[in-house]
């Protein structure tokens, strides 16, 4: 029961890091691609950033699942101390690759190569 | 009754936007209190019970919060709206980049605040024991981080607001 509980929490923790990464992450490809960005605007008053908490939070709950299994596989080695450094440098990763003086370059330098591409 | 007359003479998106921002304030005083919780684990004079309930309502307001943030930032992005207000400005970059910057990291401290709810809830007083020691740290540092960054958030929003009341 206990070993079924801490699984659970570092399941929960994998899917949020996971989360937040793909936040960013689809942030910077929303602010290279116009196409991309489109296909975010899932509630148009609200605008592309309706789909990227929409499918950022479906990633969660859908995720939460195979790292349930994965880390029944291997529970005889839960890297506990490694997964929630993941978490917390994750958080903190979208804390800082979601301010447009540090996303806003890498977004035009993505957008310069697809428009090569 | 001069209250109930005053707030309905604010347009209904001032009400929004008001109603936003106060949830926000209420939020803190809960973190005050979910802080207390996690910190005085050890000594149980807090009990799980409280502290649980705590963590409930904390990740409840703040999801209101951000939910209710997305009906105040239609009207913000509407054309002739505030952001076109402030593109069209000598302050662009209050847009470009504080008000985005708040838009995106919206998405931690609800997320945050539901982790520690989620790891308190799933292992109890077991955090208490020797093995999860750092599975308490991140109950702790969650609701550190989730207050640290709505601080962030409501500054931001503060500066905006003042430049181009809505």
């Amino acid at each position: 029961m206990k070993k079924e509980s801490k699984i659970l929490t570092l399941s929960f923790l994998l899917s949020t890091a996971a989360s937040f990464n793909l936040f960013w992450v689809m942030n910077i490809l929303k602010a290279a691609n116009t196409q991309f960005k489109g296909f975010l605007d899932v509630y148009p008053p609200v605008g592309p950033l309706s789909g990227l908490f929409l499918f950022c939070l479906l990633a969660l709950m859908v995720l939460f699942f195979p790292f349930t299994v994965l880390l029944q596989q291997h529970q005889q080695n839960l890297r506990v101390k490694e997964v929630v450094i993941f978490y917390f440098a994750s958080a903190i990763l979208l804390f800082v690759m979601t301010f447009p003086l540090i996303f806003g370059p890498i977004a035009r330098a993505l957008s310069a190569l697809f428009n090569l591409v | 009754m001069e209250l109930v007359n005053a707030i309905q003479s604010v347009p209904i998106i001032g009400r929004v936007l008001s109603f936003h921002g106060l949830l926000g304030i209420v939020s803190l005083g809960l973190w005050v209190l979910a802080l207390m919780g996690a910190l005085d684990f050890e000594r149980k004079a807090f009990s799980l019970f409280w502290f649980k309930l705590i963590l409930v309502n904390l990740t409840l307001i703040l999801s209101l919060a951000t939910v209710w943030g997305f009906l105040a930032y239609i009207p913000y992005r509407a054309p002739g709206g505030p952001r076109s207000f402030i593109v069209e400005s000598e302050k662009p970059w209050m847009h470009e980049v504080v008000f985005e910057h708040k838009e995106f990291i919206a998405f931690l401290p609800w997320l945050l605040a539901l982790t520690a709810t989620v790891v308190t809830f799933l292992l109890g007083n077991t955090l208490l024991e020797k093995d999860n020691q750092v599975l308490l740290l991140t109950v702790r540092y969650s609701l550190l981080l989730s207050v640290a960054i709505t601080l962030v958030i409501i500054i931001e929003g503060v500066l905006v607001t003042r430049f181009a009341p809505l």
